[in-house]
């Protein structure tokens, strides 16, 4: 019996050695993506174009950074890589809350920016932060870009410093 | 983590056998986050952003409020011969947000109730696009005899839009014509034509 305890109680402290200080370290997630359908009824007279600017819901994306430990400061960049994307339509976001400030602070993007194809600053934050939310928006719709579905895929990079 | 919980004690100067169980783990969890930290320090997360562009194919006559009036007029100079009549009154506008499988896009005009009196033909002759909107309009077609059936007026639309109203997209002038003065019948007049119009995919 005392090899058997001894066996199971290793296992344990295996398990708890392995995993624990991944998952009490830093975690950063993202959730959240955006599909949307230009209304087609937006054209309400032969003649007029979209009326170009569209946003999703304010809490379309969120966003997490936990960490457990140390004290640290870090920095959120953002970037878009086109999969197929019109380069006359411009993709906006901005923070639209502070999430759940459990052991940190965040400042900055809270005013749209443009989404470009290279990084650039979002925000700052110190420590945890739960929940993060994010909104897109989609500026210069236009009948002239061609009638498909337009994607890109939003790079969010977490930068310690 | 390769290292052992006795080499990082070596590492940091700690006698392997030092420290008790608790002391152990409370140092492995603090240099496992400190190495976390130093490995993941740069990380990446993603967000998938498709947006969808309806097509759109919107055409109307501006102003759209009553029908115009094209006479046959007496001559005013005995042996001269009456002379038809023209309009430019109406504006045709479009809206057009193309497919890239879609070629183009095409108006077409027909009269598709009454009939034009004997001895004379409707015409119908788009001008260019004024310029008021944007995108690639379509070209006209020039001047173009109606019938029963469809012709094209203007043609080789994409994606564009011509602006509302009078004063935008493409004028129209209508125009009666006498093509035989011995078919013209003084009991034809008053007889309206409807003429339809249709913005089709090429």
């Amino acid at each position: 019996m005392r090899f058997y305890s001894l066996k199971i109680q290793s296992f344990f402290w295996l398990i708890i050695f392995v995993t624990a200080p991944h998952l009490m370290c830093q975690t950063f997630t993202v959730s959240g993506n955006w599909a949307y359908t230009i209304p087609s009824t937006d054209v309400t007279e032969a003649g007029n174009d979209f009326t170009g600017i569209y946003s999703s819901a304010s809490n379309q994306v969120t966003m997490t950074v936990f960490w457990w430990f140390t004290d640290f400061l870090y920095r959120v960049e953002v970037r878009k890589d086109d999969v197929d994307w019109d380069s006359r339509l411009q993709l906006y976001i901005q923070r639209t809350g502070d999430g759940w400030l459990w052991s940190g602070w965040i400042n900055g993007g809270t005013s749209y920016q443009l989404i470009t194809d290279s990084n650039q600053l979002f925000f700052r934050g110190r420590r945890t932060v739960l929940g993060i939310p994010i909104q897109y928006q989609l500026r210069n719709v236009s009948v002239i870009i061609p009638a498909k579905t337009h994607s890109t895929t939003v790079v969010f990079t977490f930068i310690q410093e | 983590m390769s290292l052992s919980i006795n080499e990082m004690y070596r590492l940091c100067g700690f006698k392997p056998t030092s420290g008790n169980h608790l002391c152990r783990i409370v140092f492995y969890f603090i240099t496992m986050n400190l190495c976390n930290a130093a490995l993941f320090s740069q990380i990446e997360r993603y967000s998938d952003v498709d947006i969808t562009i309806p097509e759109v194919a919107l055409m109307d006559i501006e102003p759209n409020t009553g029908s115009i009036t094209l006479s046959v007029n007496a001559p005013t100079e005995a042996g001269s011969p009456p002379s038809g009549s023209s309009n430019t009154s109406k504006w045709i506008n479009y809206t057009s947000a193309i497919a890239p499988t879609t070629s183009s896009r095409s108006i077409q005009a027909e009269i598709s109730n009454g009939s034009v009196p004997s001895g004379l033909v409707l015409r119908v002759e788009p001008s260019a696009d004024a310029g008021g909107g944007g995108g690639s309009m379509g070209s006209s077609a020039g001047t173009v005899t109606l019938s029963g059936s469809p012709r094209n007026i203007i043609t080789g639309i994409q994606g564009c839009y011509t602006g509302n109203g009078s004063g935008n997209g493409h004028r129209l002038r209508y125009t009666l014509r006498i093509t035989d003065y011995g078919q013209l019948n003084n009991s034809d007049s008053g007889g309206t034509v409807e003429i339809t119009f249709t913005i089709i995919d090429n």
